[in-house]
């Protein structure tokens, strides 16, 4: 694989979530699961960061909890500062709502909304006004212009999960939080999504954290941080260096 | 989030989710059910209450006045009462309370055949004198000739009157001058039978006419006031100036004349006290039946039940959904407004097509209804009714939604990892089952309970055959008054002096029973009697004697302990003159018909009932009730105690010897009873008598009976005998009188009028001979029998309809929730047959708690039932094993049907299918 050459790496600016001694544990006794286990993770703004590991090891929870969407069984994550689960869960949902964008590896479209009534429905959830402009750009770019009026279930893998994408950038969030983003699509579609990541990136200098398994989409992130057993490596969390992955 | 956003993204979500479909559909079902059972109770209740108008007419109060031609001779004649006779009627006050009011003047035209009489029937074709003349010979058949009265009558009514007294025209219209309206019953009396366009004609005077009236409709109500000529009801109708002419022809006769009114609020008590011609027509004024309310409540229960179902059911898809909606911000606390607003758009959609589907549901089955038992059901929508229904369908919605809310409101925004999968399903599983298993509760025990209710209504309203109780849905019975005798004396002359006191020298009461009843012919004539459909009719000699024995341990304790009145000594002149001593047991017997003799072999606990050894006299059945006695203390209310005795009748089989029970054992089959009677052969010796006419007129007669068989509870009793009988009964059937050497006359007959037929004729006929025979009481049920026959069958109609919804209700419920099951486990069936499981037993494991919960449930149910009958419907013992058992072959059928549909669901898949299922 190339080496990433770092890009943003330049403009990185200041620490957006830093996660301390963040642990997830299930179940108990002999059949106690650690699922994450004393993770302390910095991010900075700007940064395209890729959390990779072997399956099992605890990459989607970690970045559930970093989102705000799994409270931990031990640790804190703080946003901009602020401990996101120390808030009261409206406070909580607002900061994550207005802050973080998630993509999902199965898309979590809203089945009965078409794909316009899915990008607009957290505009309205948030009660804010759509930016025309941002937005048109925005369904360009992803190639949604004709399928705008079609529900989820109409469009292919690649287009629900272009059509995810939109959604978790229309509301310009600072931190996009994307889980396996190219695991339920083909190959073509997953480079021309790692593509738009880049350019999104570089445009609007949103921070990115991605979980793959796909070691094309963890080569061109800035950093790459390596789990096992819910333990983060400590080769881990240094910038990217072009070294493979061999899962 | 924007009201307007939400509600746009929630209707969506509702019309659009699969999972909202189903809860859709379902709370349009819940709906329509209790639109469509308010709905036919509603059109039924008002087809009952027409009809009971019809019966009854539909005025609330009438006035009975009469007057002359002369008096209605002036310019106002039949304009009703004046100004000045109302305000002599009512005060001012009063007044004011009628609505409105109609007036219906008749007359009796028998008065005719003196004023011209014809004898010959030759020529009379058309002519009202043949009906005359048919009439009066039926009469003279019936009652013998002479003082024969309401042969004909004729009348006149306003428009008013005719509204209230529900006189209704089944084909034609009401006539102008020169025409007539003539009785349905009338027009069956001619051969040609008239119709409308026809002539008839009258003292040599030609009528057009006009319309057939309806025998139905009311002119008069029952009570103690009323003469005769109240209860005559116009045979034909004339314009009002043929009536006046026809009055003037007839010359001075009285005319009835009725004010029929409608009251908008009621007179004061005093009013029909000043005057007894003013009558409350009571039957319309007190509603007598009404559809048990619990019914309706069961059905909302059931509603209830269903929604909770239905919410679980789409629970899960629910859930899905409000954690994508908290992924896209929307925060924990408005996850419950949001199913609110859901539940808001579910209810909304589905009203208007849950109450048109309910009201077209009622409509179909009140047009198959008709169809089906040929009585014509006024279809009718009660529009508070299904308001009350909406609303509280809508609260059951609202609160149905409480536990979703509560759950989704605790949903967490990722669903949680496996571990304690398991165990969650199967709490989910029980929680869905149990709640299953509460609706087929609820749904037997509906089923069950109007079981109960038609039950216990029918032993409250007509006799059953509870311990050999004999039916009373008759229309008319007439019964000897055979205990008040004092009130008619003979003298030594052989005067009958009616006194009700007793002379110093009295030793006897006579009752003369072969001469209190009903002739054989009279009985015969009836039974002829083209409105009667059957008559039943029983001889009964109440009166006979049977020396007390004390070697009897039960007659021993019976006159010990004094608990019986039958047993007695007579007087010293009596004991002289017959040929008496010591004391003697009152013993009566009752004769039936062969069917109801054969109804009372359950309860022979000896020997058995031959008719023909009973109808020859050979054998009788004694009938001694086994009793259990009670002793309680009471406070007179002065503070002393006193102490009571309760006396009950056992059940057959009941006795066991416990302390207060009796039971006789002296008597047995083959033992003989010799019996006497005291009677007289003139019929007109009556009450209480001297020794000389004791000695002059009064005979003994002795019997020997041989016991055929033994019954030892009650049986064989009238509903209207409710005090303890005698306790030593002979049961045989009417020849046994006879063949005996017992002359009776029939002391009780009841007569069932033809079914669905007015009975208007029947009444009169009835009322007629009720004057003839002086000494029979007539107790007139057939306005009773009428209204009673409809509310049963609306009961029925009613409860069928409840069985037919719970029973869809419950295989729906029954099949949605296994096809859940089967779509919950797809993937599982799939890696079970990949692990060596057979399909079959797969299936057999998913079906199976389906299928024992229905039995289960179906017993609890009926446990539930028959304990709540003996509380609520005073139904001592009621099991209803048959109605039951019918029950659970329903289910049994209905679950079968369930399982086909969910086994082609089932086995329709490959496994390769199956194993792709998504989690």
């Amino acid at each position: 694989m190339k080496r990433n050459t770092g890009l943003k790496s330049e403009s990185a600016g200041s620490e957006i979530i830093r996660i301390e001694g963040l642990s997830k544990y299930y179940g108990d006794g002999e059949a106690l699961v650690k699922s994450v286990d004393q993770v302390n993770l910095s991010i900075r703004k700007g940064e395209i960061t890729a959390i990779v590991g072997k399956s099992g090891s605890g990459k989607t929870t970690l970045l559930h909890m970093m989102g705000g969407l799994e409270p931990p069984t031990k640790g804190r994550v703080l946003l901009d500062g602020s401990p996101l689960y120390e808030m009261n869960d409206s406070k909580r949902t607002r900061f994550r709502r207005e802050r973080i964008g998630f993509i999902f590896q199965k898309f979590q479209l809203i089945p009965d909304m078409t794909i316009r009534q899915n990008l607009q429905f957290p505009l309205d959830v948030a009660g804010k006004r759509k930016d025309k402009a941002f937005e048109e750009e925005l369904i360009s770019m992803l190639d949604l212009e004709d399928r705008l009026g079609f529900y989820p279930h109409q469009l292919s893998g690649g287009g629900q999960q272009r059509a995810a994408i939109a959604r978790a950038l229309l509301l310009k969030p600072d931190l996009i939080l994307a889980d396996e983003p190219t695991g339920n699509i083909d190959e073509a579609a997953g480079q021309e999504l790692l593509k738009f990541i880049l350019r999104s990136n570089e445009k609007y200098g949103q921070t990115f954290v991605i979980v793959t398994h796909d070691m094309t989409a963890a080569g061109m992130a800035h950093r790459i941080v390596r789990l096992k057993d819910g333990k983060v490596q400590p080769d881990s969390g240094e910038e990217n260096r072009g070294g493979t992955y061999e899962d | 989030m924007k009201i307007r956003k939400m509600l746009g993204y929630s209707l969506q979500g509702v019309v659009k989710s699969g999972a909202y479909r189903v809860f859709l559909l379902g709370v349009t079902l819940c709906i329509a059910l209790p639109v469509l059972f308010i709905t036919v109770t509603d059109s039924m209740f008002y087809t009952a209450q027409e009809k009971k108008k019809d019966l009854y007419g539909e005025f609330t109060d009438i006035y009975y006045g009469n007057e002359t031609t002369e008096s209605l001779a002036g310019n106002a004649a039949l304009e009703g009462m004046t100004d000045g006779e109302l305000e002599r009627l009512l005060n001012e006050k009063e007044c004011q309370k009628i609505r409105r009011l109609g007036n219906l003047y008749s007359a009796d035209l028998t008065c005719w055949k003196e004023q011209s009489p014809i004898s010959d029937m030759d020529g009379l074709e058309k002519s009202l004198e043949k009906i005359f003349l048919r009439r009066e010979k039926k009469e003279a058949d019936y009652y013998g000739a002479g003082g024969a009265s309401g042969l004909l009558s004729v009348g006149y009514a306003d428009e008013t009157a005719r509204e209230l007294g529900r006189l209704r025209l089944k084909e034609g219209t009401w006539p102008d001058e020169g025409a007539v309206v003539i009785t349905e019953s009338l027009q069956k009396e001619w051969e040609e039978e008239p119709r409308p366009g026809d002539h008839v004609e009258w003292r040599g005077r030609r009528y057009l006419v006009s319309g057939i009236l309806y025998d139905y409709g009311m002119l008069w109500v029952e009570n103690v006031n009323q003469t005769d000529a109240d209860r005559q009801r116009p045979d034909l109708f004339f314009s009002k100036r043929d009536f006046q002419r026809l009055l003037q022809e007839a010359g001075d006769i009285q005319i009835s004349h009725r004010t029929l009114m409608e009251l908008r609020d009621v007179f004061s008590s005093d009013i029909y006290m000043e005057d007894y011609a003013l009558v409350q027509n009571m039957a319309i004024k007190s509603g007598q039946f009404s559809v048990p309310p619990y019914l309706l409540y069961l059905v909302y229960i059931c509603a209830a039940l269903l929604l909770i179902q239905l919410l679980l059911l789409g629970l899960p898809r629910m859930e899905q959904r409000m954690r994508l909606y908290r992924l896209l911000g929307v925060p924990g606390v408005s996850i419950p407004f949001l199913l609110y607003l859901d539940l808001f758009w579910v209810y909304i959609l589905s009203l208007p097509i849950g109450i048109l589907a309910g009201i077209g549901g009622a409509y179909l089955i009140c047009d198959l209804g008709s169809r089906m038992i040929s009585m014509p059901f006024l279809f009718r929508v009660s529009v508070e009714g299904t308001a009350g229904a909406a609303t509280v369908i809508g609260v059951l919605v609202l609160l149905s939604g409480i536990l979703p809310s509560v759950r989704l409101f605790r949903t967490e925004i990722l669903e949680r990892q496996a571990v304690s999968f398991r165990r969650r399903r199967t709490q989910k599983r029980l929680i869905a089952g149990a709640l299953l298993g509460l609706l087929l509760i609820c749904i037997f025990f509906m089923h069950g309970s109007a079981l109960c209710y038609l039950k216990a209504d029918e032993n409250r309203n007509l006799s059953v055959p509870l311990y050999g109780k004999i039916s009373t849905d008759y229309d008319y019975e007439f019964l000897a008054n055979t205990i008040s005798s004092d009130t008619s004396y003979v003298d030594e002359n052989g005067n009958s002096l009616s006194v009700s006191t007793s002379g110093p020298d009295d030793i006897y009461t006579v009752y003369n029973e072969p001469y209190l009843g009903m002739s054989e012919e009279d009985v015969e004539a009836l039974r002829k009697d083209e409105g009667i459909q059957k008559v039943l009719a029983y001889k009964e000699c109440s009166q006979l004697y049977m020396r007390a024995d004390r070697g009897d341990p039960y007659q021993k304790a019976m006159e010990d302990d004094m608990m019986s009145n039958q047993i007695i000594s007579f007087n010293e002149e009596i004991e002289r003159i017959y040929g008496l001593d010591g004391s003697y047991q009152e013993i009566r017997l009752q004769g039936y018909s062969e069917e109801e003799l054969l109804n009372l072999v359950p309860y022979v606990e000896e020997g058995e009932i031959d008719l023909e050894k009973i109808r020859t006299g050979e054998e009788i059945i004694l009938m001694i009730p086994d009793i259990q006695t009670e002793m309680w203390e009471y406070d007179d209310g002065t503070g002393q105690k006193c102490s009571a005795m309760s006396l009950s009748y056992l059940e057959k089989g009941a006795y066991d010897g416990s302390e207060g029970q009796y039971s006789n054992q002296y008597y047995h089959v083959g033992d003989t009873i010799d019996v006497f009677r005291l009677y007289s052969e003139n019929p007109e010796l009556r009450g209480k008598i001297t020794a000389k006419i004791a000695e002059d007129e009064v005979k003994r007669q002795d019997f020997t009976f041989r016991i055929g068989a033994v019954i030892r509870c009650r049986a064989g009793w009238f509903e209207d005998t409710m005090c303890p009988e005698p306790f030593f009964n002979l049961l045989g059937l009417n020849d046994t009188f006879e063949a005996v050497g017992l002359p009776s006359t029939y002391t009780r007959v009841r007569v069932y009028g033809v079914n669905g037929e007015d009975g208007g004729t029947l009444k009169q006929t009835m009322y007629k001979l009720s004057g003839k025979l002086s000494e029979m009481h007539l107790d007139d049920r057939r306005g009773f029998m009428e209204e009673y026959r409809q509310y049963r069958l609306l009961l029925s109609v009613l409860s069928a309809l409840l069985t037919i919804l719970s029973a869809i209700m419950g295989t729906g419920m029954i099949t949605g929730r296994m096809l859940m099951r089967v779509r919950e486990e797809r993937k599982c069936t799939g890696l079970y047959q990949i692990a060596g499981c057979t399909r079959k037993r797969l299936f057999w494991s998913l079906i199976r708690p389906f299928i024992t919960l229905v039995p289960a449930m179906w017993a609890l149910s009926m446990l539930l039932v028959r304990i709540s009958s003996e509380y609520f419907f005073m139904l001592d013992g009621y099991w209803g094993i048959r109605q039951w058992t019918k029950v659970l072959g329903g289910a049994a059928v209905l679950s079968f049907i369930a399982v086909v549909i969910v086994a082609r669901a089932f086995f329709k898949d490959s496994i390769s299918s199956l194993i792709r299922q998504e989690d």
